[in-house]
Protein backbone atom coordinates (compact mmCIF):
# COMPACT_ATOMS: atom_id res chain seq x y z
CA UNK A 1 0.00 0.00 0.00
CA UNK A 2 1.37 3.40 -0.85
CA UNK A 3 0.20 6.81 0.10
CA UNK A 4 1.56 10.26 -0.47
CA UNK A 5 2.12 12.54 2.49
CA UNK A 6 3.32 16.06 2.86
CA UNK A 7 4.59 17.43 6.13
CA UNK A 8 7.07 19.93 7.45
CA UNK A 9 9.88 17.38 7.32
CA UNK A 10 9.53 17.27 3.54
CA UNK A 11 7.34 15.19 1.25
CA UNK A 12 7.36 11.50 1.79
CA UNK A 13 5.42 8.47 0.76
CA UNK A 14 4.16 5.80 3.06
CA UNK A 15 5.17 2.43 1.71
CA UNK A 16 3.41 -0.28 3.73
CA UNK A 17 3.86 -3.98 3.18
CA UNK A 18 3.14 -7.12 5.14
CA UNK A 19 3.79 -10.80 4.79
CA UNK A 20 2.32 -13.77 6.60
CA UNK A 21 2.81 -17.47 7.08
CA UNK A 22 0.44 -19.72 8.96
CA UNK A 23 1.63 -22.11 11.67
CA UNK A 24 2.75 -25.45 10.23
CA UNK A 25 -0.17 -27.77 9.36
CA UNK A 26 -2.70 -24.94 9.65
CA UNK A 27 -4.69 -23.71 6.71
CA UNK A 28 -5.15 -20.13 7.79
CA UNK A 29 -3.07 -17.56 9.62
CA UNK A 30 -4.21 -16.51 13.08
CA UNK A 31 -2.68 -13.02 12.68
CA UNK A 32 -4.42 -10.25 10.78
CA UNK A 33 -2.75 -7.21 9.26
CA UNK A 34 -5.08 -4.42 8.11
CA UNK A 35 -4.48 -0.99 6.62
CA UNK A 36 -6.91 1.82 6.01
CA UNK A 37 -6.52 5.11 4.23
CA UNK A 38 -8.75 7.84 5.64
CA UNK A 39 -8.70 10.03 2.54
CA UNK A 40 -10.66 12.95 4.01
CA UNK A 41 -8.10 13.45 6.79
CA UNK A 42 -5.08 12.15 4.85
CA UNK A 43 -4.39 9.53 7.49
CA UNK A 44 -3.09 6.00 7.27
CA UNK A 45 -4.05 3.45 9.90
CA UNK A 46 -2.22 0.16 10.22
CA UNK A 47 -3.21 -2.62 12.59
CA UNK A 48 -1.64 -5.97 13.39
CA UNK A 49 -3.61 -8.35 15.55
CA UNK A 50 -2.59 -11.77 16.80
CA UNK A 51 -5.48 -13.99 17.87
CA UNK A 52 -5.17 -16.43 20.75
CA UNK A 53 -4.04 -19.87 19.58
CA UNK A 54 -3.91 -20.66 15.87
CA UNK A 55 -6.11 -21.62 12.95
CA UNK A 56 -9.66 -20.44 12.26
CA UNK A 57 -10.44 -19.52 15.87
CA UNK A 58 -7.37 -17.30 16.10
CA UNK A 59 -8.12 -15.77 12.74
CA UNK A 60 -11.65 -14.85 13.81
CA UNK A 61 -10.39 -13.28 17.04
CA UNK A 62 -7.71 -11.35 15.17
CA UNK A 63 -10.11 -10.27 12.38
CA UNK A 64 -12.64 -8.94 14.88
CA UNK A 65 -9.89 -7.14 16.79
CA UNK A 66 -8.16 -5.67 13.75
CA UNK A 67 -11.32 -4.41 12.08
CA UNK A 68 -12.59 -2.87 15.32
CA UNK A 69 -9.21 -1.27 15.98
CA UNK A 70 -9.06 0.20 12.47
CA UNK A 71 -12.61 1.52 12.59
CA UNK A 72 -12.50 2.96 16.12
CA UNK A 73 -9.15 4.61 15.39
CA UNK A 74 -10.40 6.12 12.14
CA UNK A 75 -13.34 7.58 14.10
CA UNK A 76 -10.88 9.08 16.62
CA UNK A 77 -12.39 7.13 19.54
CA UNK A 78 -10.51 7.45 22.87
CA UNK A 79 -7.80 4.84 23.10
CA UNK A 80 -8.68 3.20 26.44
CA UNK A 81 -12.32 3.03 25.39
CA UNK A 82 -11.37 1.36 22.09
CA UNK A 83 -9.25 -1.25 23.86
CA UNK A 84 -11.92 -1.99 26.45
CA UNK A 85 -14.61 -2.44 23.84
CA UNK A 86 -12.38 -4.73 21.78
CA UNK A 87 -11.48 -6.93 24.73
CA UNK A 88 -15.01 -7.24 26.01
CA UNK A 89 -16.35 -8.04 22.53
CA UNK A 90 -13.98 -10.89 21.78
CA UNK A 91 -15.53 -14.35 21.90
CA UNK A 92 -14.28 -16.50 24.80
CA UNK A 93 -11.97 -19.38 24.03
CA UNK A 94 -13.65 -22.58 25.30
CA UNK A 95 -10.39 -24.18 26.42
CA UNK A 96 -8.54 -21.25 27.88
CA UNK A 97 -11.64 -19.44 29.16
CA UNK A 98 -10.34 -16.09 27.96
CA UNK A 99 -11.11 -13.86 25.05
CA UNK A 100 -7.81 -12.53 24.04
CA UNK A 101 -6.06 -11.09 21.09
CA UNK A 102 -3.09 -8.75 21.05
CA UNK A 103 -2.93 -5.73 18.78
CA UNK A 104 -0.68 -2.94 17.57
CA UNK A 105 -2.12 0.23 16.05
CA UNK A 106 -0.10 2.72 14.01
CA UNK A 107 -1.92 5.90 13.06
CA UNK A 108 -0.01 8.22 10.71
CA UNK A 109 -1.50 11.72 10.50
CA UNK A 110 -1.25 14.18 7.63
CA UNK A 111 1.12 16.43 9.59
CA UNK A 112 3.57 13.57 10.06
CA UNK A 113 2.65 12.76 13.67
CA UNK A 114 2.53 9.04 14.27
CA UNK A 115 0.56 7.49 17.13
CA UNK A 116 1.37 4.01 18.38
CA UNK A 117 -0.74 1.74 20.51
CA UNK A 118 0.77 -1.53 21.68
CA UNK A 119 -1.04 -4.32 23.43
CA UNK A 120 0.61 -7.69 23.85
CA UNK A 121 2.53 -7.90 20.53
CA UNK A 122 6.34 -7.70 20.32
CA UNK A 123 7.37 -4.07 20.64
CA UNK A 124 7.33 -1.74 17.65
CA UNK A 125 10.78 -1.11 16.18
CA UNK A 126 11.36 2.41 14.86
CA UNK A 127 14.43 3.02 12.70
CA UNK A 128 15.94 6.39 11.86
CA UNK A 129 19.30 6.80 10.13
CA UNK A 130 20.23 3.23 10.94
CA UNK A 131 19.56 3.66 14.64
CA UNK A 132 16.64 2.30 16.63
CA UNK A 133 14.62 5.16 18.03
CA UNK A 134 13.43 4.75 21.62
CA UNK A 135 9.72 5.53 21.73
CA UNK A 136 8.64 7.09 25.00
CA UNK A 137 5.84 4.80 26.07
CA UNK A 138 3.04 5.80 28.38
CA UNK A 139 1.23 2.89 30.04
CA UNK A 140 -2.57 3.04 29.93
CA UNK A 141 -4.36 0.64 32.22
CA UNK A 142 -7.52 -0.98 30.96
CA UNK A 143 -9.71 -3.76 32.23
CA UNK A 144 -11.26 -6.45 30.17
CA UNK A 145 -14.38 -8.21 31.27
CA UNK A 146 -12.37 -10.82 33.21
CA UNK A 147 -10.73 -8.13 35.26
CA UNK A 148 -7.38 -9.12 33.82
CA UNK A 149 -5.27 -6.01 33.78
CA UNK A 150 -3.29 -5.84 30.58
CA UNK A 151 -0.48 -3.39 30.02
CA UNK A 152 -1.30 -1.14 27.07
CA UNK A 153 1.22 1.38 25.85
CA UNK A 154 0.75 4.59 23.96
CA UNK A 155 3.53 6.52 22.29
CA UNK A 156 3.96 9.03 19.49
CA UNK A 157 6.61 10.70 17.38
CA UNK A 158 7.00 12.81 14.26
CA UNK A 159 7.93 10.84 11.17
CA UNK A 160 10.77 11.91 8.92
CA UNK A 161 11.72 10.88 5.44
CA UNK A 162 13.57 7.53 5.39
CA UNK A 163 12.19 6.40 8.76
CA UNK A 164 11.06 2.79 9.01
CA UNK A 165 8.62 1.16 11.39
CA UNK A 166 8.61 -2.60 11.83
CA UNK A 167 5.85 -4.49 13.57
CA UNK A 168 5.72 -8.24 13.94
CA UNK A 169 3.80 -10.98 15.67
CA UNK A 170 5.47 -13.27 18.21
CA UNK A 171 5.86 -15.82 15.40
CA UNK A 172 8.90 -13.74 14.39
CA UNK A 173 10.33 -12.85 17.79
CA UNK A 174 9.84 -16.35 19.21
CA UNK A 175 10.90 -18.21 16.08
CA UNK A 176 13.49 -20.89 16.69
CA UNK A 177 12.39 -21.35 20.30
CA UNK A 178 13.93 -24.49 21.78
CA UNK A 179 16.61 -24.62 19.11
CA UNK A 180 20.30 -24.71 19.93
CA UNK A 181 20.87 -21.31 18.32
CA UNK A 182 17.92 -19.58 20.00
CA UNK A 183 16.73 -21.60 23.02
CA UNK A 184 14.44 -18.72 24.04
CA UNK A 185 13.55 -17.72 20.49
CA UNK A 186 15.09 -15.25 18.03
CA UNK A 187 14.18 -12.39 20.40
CA UNK A 188 13.19 -8.83 19.55
CA UNK A 189 16.77 -7.62 20.26
CA UNK A 190 18.14 -9.96 17.62
CA UNK A 191 15.32 -8.99 15.22
CA UNK A 192 16.23 -5.35 15.82
CA UNK A 193 19.94 -5.98 15.15
CA UNK A 194 19.10 -8.00 12.03
CA UNK A 195 16.95 -5.21 10.59
CA UNK A 196 19.58 -2.55 11.34
CA UNK A 197 22.14 -4.68 9.55
CA UNK A 198 19.82 -5.17 6.55
CA UNK A 199 19.09 -1.44 6.33
CA UNK A 200 22.76 -0.52 6.52
CA UNK A 201 23.57 -2.99 3.73
CA UNK A 202 20.52 -2.08 1.58
CA UNK A 203 19.56 1.51 2.47
CA UNK A 204 16.80 1.60 -0.17
CA UNK A 205 15.26 -1.78 0.68
CA UNK A 206 11.51 -1.74 0.07
CA UNK A 207 8.99 -2.55 2.77
CA UNK A 208 8.02 -5.74 0.98
CA UNK A 209 11.60 -6.98 0.62
CA UNK A 210 12.31 -6.34 4.28
CA UNK A 211 9.12 -8.23 5.24
CA UNK A 212 10.16 -11.10 3.00
CA UNK A 213 13.58 -11.32 4.61
CA UNK A 214 12.15 -11.28 8.14
CA UNK A 215 9.75 -14.07 7.23
CA UNK A 216 12.46 -16.15 5.56
CA UNK A 217 14.66 -15.86 8.66
CA UNK A 218 11.87 -16.71 11.06
CA UNK A 219 10.90 -19.78 9.06
CA UNK A 220 14.53 -20.87 8.85
CA UNK A 221 14.80 -20.48 12.65
CA UNK A 222 11.80 -22.82 12.93
CA UNK A 223 13.57 -25.32 10.64
CA UNK A 224 11.10 -24.55 7.86
CA UNK A 225 8.01 -25.60 9.84
CA UNK A 226 6.56 -22.45 11.38
CA UNK A 227 5.89 -23.09 15.08
CA UNK A 228 3.44 -20.19 15.28
CA UNK A 229 1.57 -17.85 12.93
CA UNK A 230 4.10 -15.40 11.55
CA UNK A 231 3.43 -11.82 10.41
CA UNK A 232 5.86 -9.05 9.58
CA UNK A 233 4.71 -5.54 8.65
CA UNK A 234 6.96 -2.70 7.54
CA UNK A 235 6.17 0.99 7.07
CA UNK A 236 8.75 3.00 5.13
CA UNK A 237 8.46 6.80 4.85
CA UNK A 238 10.40 7.35 1.68
CA UNK A 239 11.03 9.69 -1.18
CA UNK A 240 8.59 9.43 -4.06
CA UNK A 241 9.66 7.24 -6.96
CA UNK A 242 8.64 8.89 -10.21
CA UNK A 243 7.92 7.34 -13.59
CA UNK A 244 7.11 8.91 -16.95
CA UNK A 245 5.45 6.83 -19.65
CA UNK A 246 5.27 8.35 -23.14
CA UNK A 247 2.94 6.69 -25.59
CA UNK A 248 1.82 7.87 -28.98
CA UNK A 249 2.98 10.59 -31.36
CA UNK A 250 1.85 14.16 -30.61
CA UNK A 251 -1.16 15.39 -32.60
CA UNK A 252 0.91 18.32 -33.80
CA UNK A 253 4.29 17.35 -35.24
CA UNK A 254 5.75 20.62 -33.99
CA UNK A 255 5.48 19.23 -30.48
CA UNK A 256 7.82 16.30 -31.18
CA UNK A 257 10.84 18.23 -29.90
CA UNK A 258 9.02 19.26 -26.74
CA UNK A 259 8.00 15.66 -26.06
CA UNK A 260 11.57 14.40 -26.50
CA UNK A 261 12.98 17.17 -24.33
CA UNK A 262 10.44 16.68 -21.53
CA UNK A 263 11.13 12.96 -21.43
CA UNK A 264 14.88 13.43 -21.52
CA UNK A 265 14.84 15.92 -18.65
CA UNK A 266 12.41 13.99 -16.48
CA UNK A 267 13.83 13.23 -13.03
CA UNK A 268 12.88 9.60 -12.65
CA UNK A 269 12.36 6.43 -14.65
CA UNK A 270 11.50 6.82 -18.35
CA UNK A 271 9.47 4.45 -20.49
CA UNK A 272 8.27 4.66 -24.09
CA UNK A 273 5.31 2.53 -25.20
CA UNK A 274 5.11 2.60 -28.98
CA UNK A 275 7.53 2.13 -31.85
CA UNK A 276 6.63 5.36 -33.63
CA UNK A 277 6.99 7.34 -30.40
CA UNK A 278 10.40 5.72 -29.82
CA UNK A 279 11.39 6.64 -33.37
CA UNK A 280 10.38 10.27 -32.76
CA UNK A 281 12.40 10.49 -29.53
CA UNK A 282 15.40 8.79 -31.17
CA UNK A 283 15.25 11.20 -34.11
CA UNK A 284 14.93 14.27 -31.89
CA UNK A 285 17.65 13.19 -29.46
CA UNK A 286 19.94 11.80 -32.20
CA UNK A 287 20.06 8.41 -30.55
CA UNK A 288 19.86 4.86 -31.79
CA UNK A 289 17.24 2.28 -30.94
CA UNK A 290 18.24 -1.32 -30.51
CA UNK A 291 15.52 -3.98 -30.58
CA UNK A 292 16.13 -7.10 -28.54
CA UNK A 293 15.42 -10.24 -30.56
CA UNK A 294 16.13 -12.74 -27.81
CA UNK A 295 12.72 -12.61 -26.10
CA UNK A 296 10.00 -12.93 -28.70
CA UNK A 297 7.80 -15.58 -27.15
CA UNK A 298 5.23 -13.56 -25.21
CA UNK A 299 2.71 -12.86 -27.99
CA UNK A 300 4.00 -9.31 -27.91
CA UNK A 301 6.58 -7.50 -30.03
CA UNK A 302 10.02 -7.47 -28.34
CA UNK A 303 11.35 -4.64 -26.17
CA UNK A 304 13.96 -2.18 -27.39
CA UNK A 305 16.55 -0.01 -25.74
CA UNK A 306 17.93 3.50 -26.14
CA UNK A 307 20.37 5.58 -24.09
CA UNK A 308 18.78 7.32 -21.10
CA UNK A 309 15.47 5.41 -21.53
CA UNK A 310 14.72 2.61 -19.10
CA UNK A 311 12.30 0.59 -21.24
CA UNK A 312 10.86 0.74 -24.75
CA UNK A 313 7.90 -1.48 -25.62
CA UNK A 314 5.43 -1.71 -28.47
CA UNK A 315 2.32 0.39 -27.85
CA UNK A 316 -1.24 -0.80 -27.92
CA UNK A 317 -0.83 -4.59 -27.62
CA UNK A 318 1.58 -4.28 -24.69
CA UNK A 319 -0.55 -1.67 -22.92
CA UNK A 320 -3.62 -3.88 -23.45
CA UNK A 321 -1.91 -6.88 -21.88
CA UNK A 322 -0.54 -4.72 -19.04
CA UNK A 323 -4.10 -3.59 -18.31
CA UNK A 324 -5.31 -7.21 -18.21
CA UNK A 325 -2.47 -8.15 -15.83
CA UNK A 326 -3.26 -5.26 -13.50
CA UNK A 327 -6.95 -6.12 -13.56
CA UNK A 328 -6.21 -9.72 -12.57
CA UNK A 329 -4.11 -8.55 -9.58
CA UNK A 330 -0.48 -8.17 -10.57
CA UNK A 331 2.43 -9.27 -8.39
CA UNK A 332 5.92 -8.04 -9.41
CA UNK A 333 7.97 -10.60 -11.31
CA UNK A 334 11.45 -9.22 -11.78
CA UNK A 335 12.68 -12.26 -13.71
CA UNK A 336 10.12 -12.26 -16.53
CA UNK A 337 11.11 -10.89 -19.93
CA UNK A 338 7.49 -10.43 -21.01
CA UNK A 339 7.28 -6.76 -22.09
CA UNK A 340 3.88 -6.29 -20.40
CA UNK A 341 5.16 -7.79 -17.14
CA UNK A 342 8.26 -5.56 -17.32
CA UNK A 343 5.97 -2.56 -17.80
CA UNK A 344 3.73 -3.57 -14.86
CA UNK A 345 6.81 -4.10 -12.66
CA UNK A 346 7.72 -0.46 -13.27
CA UNK A 347 4.16 0.66 -12.49
CA UNK A 348 4.27 -1.12 -9.15
CA UNK A 349 7.74 0.04 -8.20
CA UNK A 350 6.85 3.72 -8.56
CA UNK A 351 4.57 6.09 -6.64
CA UNK A 352 3.93 8.97 -9.02
CA UNK A 353 3.27 8.03 -12.63
CA UNK A 354 2.96 10.58 -15.40
CA UNK A 355 1.48 9.41 -18.69
CA UNK A 356 2.24 11.61 -21.68
CA UNK A 357 -0.23 10.49 -24.30
CA UNK A 358 0.15 11.48 -27.92
CA UNK A 359 -3.32 11.92 -29.42
CA UNK A 360 -2.51 11.30 -33.06
CA UNK A 361 -4.72 8.38 -34.09
CA UNK A 362 -3.06 5.66 -36.12
CA UNK A 363 -5.67 5.18 -38.81
CA UNK A 364 -4.21 1.87 -39.94
CA UNK A 365 -5.14 0.49 -36.49
CA UNK A 366 -8.82 1.24 -37.04
CA UNK A 367 -9.18 -1.08 -40.05
CA UNK A 368 -12.10 -3.43 -39.18
CA UNK A 369 -10.50 -6.27 -41.14
CA UNK A 370 -7.58 -6.61 -38.68
CA UNK A 371 -7.40 -10.03 -36.99
CA UNK A 372 -7.48 -8.47 -33.51
CA UNK A 373 -9.30 -5.44 -32.21
CA UNK A 374 -6.93 -2.58 -31.49
CA UNK A 375 -8.25 -0.17 -28.91
CA UNK A 376 -7.67 3.53 -29.03
CA UNK A 377 -4.54 4.32 -27.02
CA UNK A 378 -6.19 7.04 -24.97
CA UNK A 379 -8.85 4.61 -23.71
CA UNK A 380 -6.40 1.88 -22.71
CA UNK A 381 -4.24 4.35 -20.83
CA UNK A 382 -7.29 5.76 -19.04
CA UNK A 383 -8.21 2.22 -17.93
CA UNK A 384 -4.64 1.52 -16.75
CA UNK A 385 -4.58 4.82 -14.87
CA UNK A 386 -7.88 4.05 -13.13
CA UNK A 387 -6.67 0.59 -12.19
CA UNK A 388 -3.38 1.94 -10.80
CA UNK A 389 -5.13 4.67 -8.88
CA UNK A 390 -7.93 2.59 -7.38
CA UNK A 391 -6.30 -0.76 -6.75
CA UNK A 392 -2.59 0.01 -6.52
CA UNK A 393 -2.91 3.42 -4.81
CA UNK A 394 -0.63 5.24 -7.25
CA UNK A 395 -0.73 8.96 -7.95
CA UNK A 396 -1.44 9.37 -11.65
CA UNK A 397 -1.23 12.31 -14.01
CA UNK A 398 -2.24 12.07 -17.65
CA UNK A 399 -1.09 14.78 -20.06
CA UNK A 400 -2.42 14.73 -23.61
CA UNK A 401 -0.16 16.11 -26.27
CA UNK B 1 26.70 -9.73 -45.03
CA UNK B 2 22.98 -9.17 -45.62
CA UNK B 3 20.87 -7.66 -42.89
CA UNK B 4 17.32 -8.89 -42.43
CA UNK B 5 15.29 -6.32 -40.51
CA UNK B 6 11.94 -7.49 -39.22
CA UNK B 7 9.49 -4.71 -38.42
CA UNK B 8 8.07 -5.26 -34.93
CA UNK B 9 5.49 -2.46 -35.16
CA UNK B 10 1.98 -3.32 -33.98
CA UNK B 11 0.42 -3.82 -37.40
CA UNK B 12 3.28 -5.91 -38.83
CA UNK B 13 3.35 -8.01 -35.66
CA UNK B 14 -0.35 -8.92 -35.71
CA UNK B 15 -0.44 -9.42 -39.49
CA UNK B 16 2.07 -12.28 -39.34
CA UNK B 17 5.32 -10.59 -38.28
CA UNK B 18 5.26 -12.59 -35.02
CA UNK B 19 5.92 -15.80 -37.00
CA UNK B 20 8.82 -14.25 -38.93
CA UNK B 21 10.84 -13.98 -35.69
CA UNK B 22 11.21 -17.76 -36.00
CA UNK B 23 13.16 -17.40 -39.28
CA UNK B 24 16.52 -18.18 -37.72
CA UNK B 25 15.39 -21.74 -36.96
CA UNK B 26 14.20 -22.25 -40.54
CA UNK B 27 17.26 -20.99 -42.41
CA UNK B 28 19.79 -23.28 -43.95
CA UNK B 29 23.24 -23.31 -42.28
CA UNK B 30 24.80 -21.99 -45.45
CA UNK B 31 23.50 -18.52 -44.50
CA UNK B 32 25.09 -18.58 -41.03
CA UNK B 33 27.91 -16.20 -41.88
CA UNK B 34 26.09 -14.38 -44.67
CA UNK B 35 23.14 -12.82 -42.90
CA UNK B 36 22.32 -11.00 -39.71
CA UNK B 37 18.77 -10.93 -38.35
CA UNK B 38 17.54 -7.99 -36.37
CA UNK B 39 14.25 -6.44 -35.32
CA UNK B 40 13.23 -2.84 -35.54
CA UNK B 41 10.58 -0.57 -34.12
CA UNK B 42 7.93 0.42 -36.73
CA UNK B 43 9.65 0.92 -40.07
CA UNK B 44 6.78 3.17 -41.14
CA UNK B 45 5.80 1.33 -44.35
CA UNK B 46 2.23 0.78 -43.11
CA UNK B 47 1.24 4.43 -43.47
CA UNK B 48 1.45 7.23 -45.98
CA UNK B 49 0.61 7.32 -49.67
CA UNK B 50 2.85 4.44 -50.68
CA UNK B 51 1.81 2.21 -47.86
CA UNK B 52 2.61 -1.47 -48.11
CA UNK B 53 0.86 -4.54 -46.82
CA UNK B 54 2.17 -5.66 -43.43
CA UNK B 55 4.22 -7.49 -42.27
CA UNK B 56 7.19 -5.68 -43.76
CA UNK B 57 10.74 -7.01 -43.74
CA UNK B 58 13.85 -5.41 -45.17
CA UNK B 59 16.40 -7.73 -46.76
CA UNK B 60 19.40 -5.55 -47.28
CA UNK B 61 17.99 -2.44 -48.93
CA UNK B 62 15.05 -4.23 -50.45
CA UNK B 63 11.59 -4.15 -48.91
CA UNK B 64 9.51 -7.30 -48.79
CA UNK B 65 5.86 -6.43 -48.08
CA UNK B 66 3.33 -9.07 -47.04
CA UNK B 67 6.35 -11.01 -45.85
CA UNK B 68 6.46 -14.65 -44.88
CA UNK B 69 9.45 -16.81 -43.95
CA UNK B 70 9.08 -18.57 -47.31
CA UNK B 71 9.18 -15.29 -49.23
CA UNK B 72 12.32 -14.18 -47.37
CA UNK B 73 14.07 -17.50 -47.96
CA UNK B 74 13.22 -17.37 -51.69
CA UNK B 75 14.59 -13.85 -51.82
CA UNK B 76 17.81 -14.97 -50.13
CA UNK B 77 18.14 -17.88 -52.55
CA UNK B 78 17.86 -15.50 -55.51
CA UNK B 79 20.35 -13.16 -53.89
CA UNK B 80 22.97 -15.84 -53.28
CA UNK B 81 22.59 -17.82 -56.51
CA UNK B 82 23.10 -14.85 -58.77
Amino acid sequence: MLKKMENNTGNFYIDVASIQKEKHANEICGDVFLTKKVSAEDRTIIVLSDGLGSGIKANILASVTASMAVNFTSMNAPLAHTAEIILSTLPVDRERKVGYSSFTIIDIEAGGTIHFVEYGNPEILYFRENETLELKKTPVTIKNRFRLKQPLFYSNCTGRRNDRIVVCSDGISQSGIGSRAYPFGWGIKNVNAYIRDEISRHPGISSFDLCRKLLANAIANDTFKAKDDITAGVVYLREARRLMVCSGPPYDENKDTMLARDLDRFAGTKIICGGTTANIIAREMHREICTNLSHTSFQLPPVSSMDNIDLITEGILTLGKAHRLLEEGFKPDLVSKDPAVMLCNHFLLHDEIVFVVGTKVNEAHQDPSLPVELEIRRNVIKKIARELEDNYLKTININYI
Amino acid sequence: MTEITICSGTLCYIMGGADIFEIETKLSEMYNDKIRIKASTCLGFCEGENKQNPPCVMVGNELIPDATIEKIINHLKRLYTR
